[in-house]
């Protein structure tokens, strides 16, 4: 008999459908009962949102999958035990960021030490650049060089803001299920985001920020054209 | 009248539109009067927004079919099945 995960991958399109018809709640239910089916769609639909998120915290790929399939091993050991509380996509997250964390105190230590030092210190981040950006920043680059500038960035940021700014701006999950998947207070998730997005906007200026010739024009497109002298420039 | 630090401080919550009301009027009366608060709040935001559009990414298709696999390899060993009646088993 074939296996049902195997035919899941050989027939991409109909899973799509089906996955799109179906709500992470009714798969979960129908995984729970045994359905292999039914969890393959749910790592389909949850793989690369794990994957990029692991991604970014250990930023090292071998790592990355190894935690990626541990997380949904552990998900599948586990699901029949999970009662549908929070939402599945966050459950999965958790036990991602959970495992992710792990693997970092065990394998690399010393690499993620000092990046876990850093402090919820919002007050202290005082924005450098302070020049305005062009109206449209993504006519300067070509999209694939657009997305590795972001990554990046993303991969700048000490590691407690690149948690919070991974789940909250580039997986949009709300305050609160950030704050649920990291184990911290929403408090604590808006104080790390503020700093997060502040610091990511710090990293991309240089790259989207007006040159002189264009802010001495929307100067003078703002205040008017300056005068000489004391008459108007007959330009 | 509100001051350019805590507008720093709310910029985020500002962009979420996480702020009661008459904090986000005091904001933008600051915003109207404050280039320096303006741009910062307009970068902020085309920061996010250019997160949204661009950072797209996708599973790379081994790192995918390892996955299957080694769930398919498992599945028989790590997931435990409901009993046959579907009455869970009294301990």
């Amino acid at each position: 008999m074939r296996n049902r995960i195997d035919i899941v991958r050989e027939e991409p399109i109909s899973i799509a459908k089906s996955a799109e018809a179906e709500g992470d709640a009714e798969l979960v239910r129908r995984a729970q009962q045994g359905e292999k089916e039914a969890f393959a769609m749910l790592v389909c639909r949850h793989e690369k949102r794990v994957y990029w998120i692991v991604q970014g915290i250990l930023q090292n790929q071998a790592d990355a999958e190894e935690v990626l399939q541990e997380s949904f091993l552990k998900a599948l050991k586990h699901i029949r035990g999970f009662r549908g509380e929070a939402r599945f996509s966050t459950w999965l997250i958790q036990i991602a960021i959970n495992e992710a964390r792990m693997r970092q105190r065990k394998y690399r230590p010393g690499l993620y030490d000092s990046l876990d030092e850093e402090r919820d210190d919002p007050s202290g981040f005082r924005p450098r650049e302070l020049a305005d950006w062009r109206a449209n920043p993504e006519e300067a680059m070509a999209k694939e060089e657009m997305r590795l500038l972001l990554q990046q960035a993303i991969h700048s940021l000490p590691k407690i803001y690149r948690e919070v700014f991974l789940l909250r701006d580039a997986e949009r999950l709300s305050n609160q299920e950030t704050a649920g998947a990291l184990g911290i207070s929403i408090s604590a998730t808006k104080t790390r985001l503020l700093r997060a997005r502040l610091m990511m906007r710090e990293f991309l200026a240089p790259h989207f920020k007006l040159s002189w010739r264009e802010r001495l024009l929307a100067r003078v497109k703002r205040r008017g054209r300056p005068r000489m002298g004391g008459h108007h420039d007959p330009l | 009248m509100i001051r350019c630090e805590e507008i720093l401080r709310e910029i985020s919550n500002y962009i979420d539109q996480d702020i009661t009301p008459e904090l986000r009027r005091q904001v933008e009366q600051h915003l109207g009067g404050c280039r320096r608060c303006t741009v910062l709040v307009n970068t902020t935001r085309k920061t996010l927004t250019l997160v949204a559009d661009n950072y797209v990414l996708e599973l790379p298709r081994e790192v995918a079919e390892r996955l299957m696999n080694r769930l398919n390899a498992c599945w028989g060993t790590l997931f435990i099945p409901p009993p046959e009646n579907g009455l869970e088993r009294e301990r």
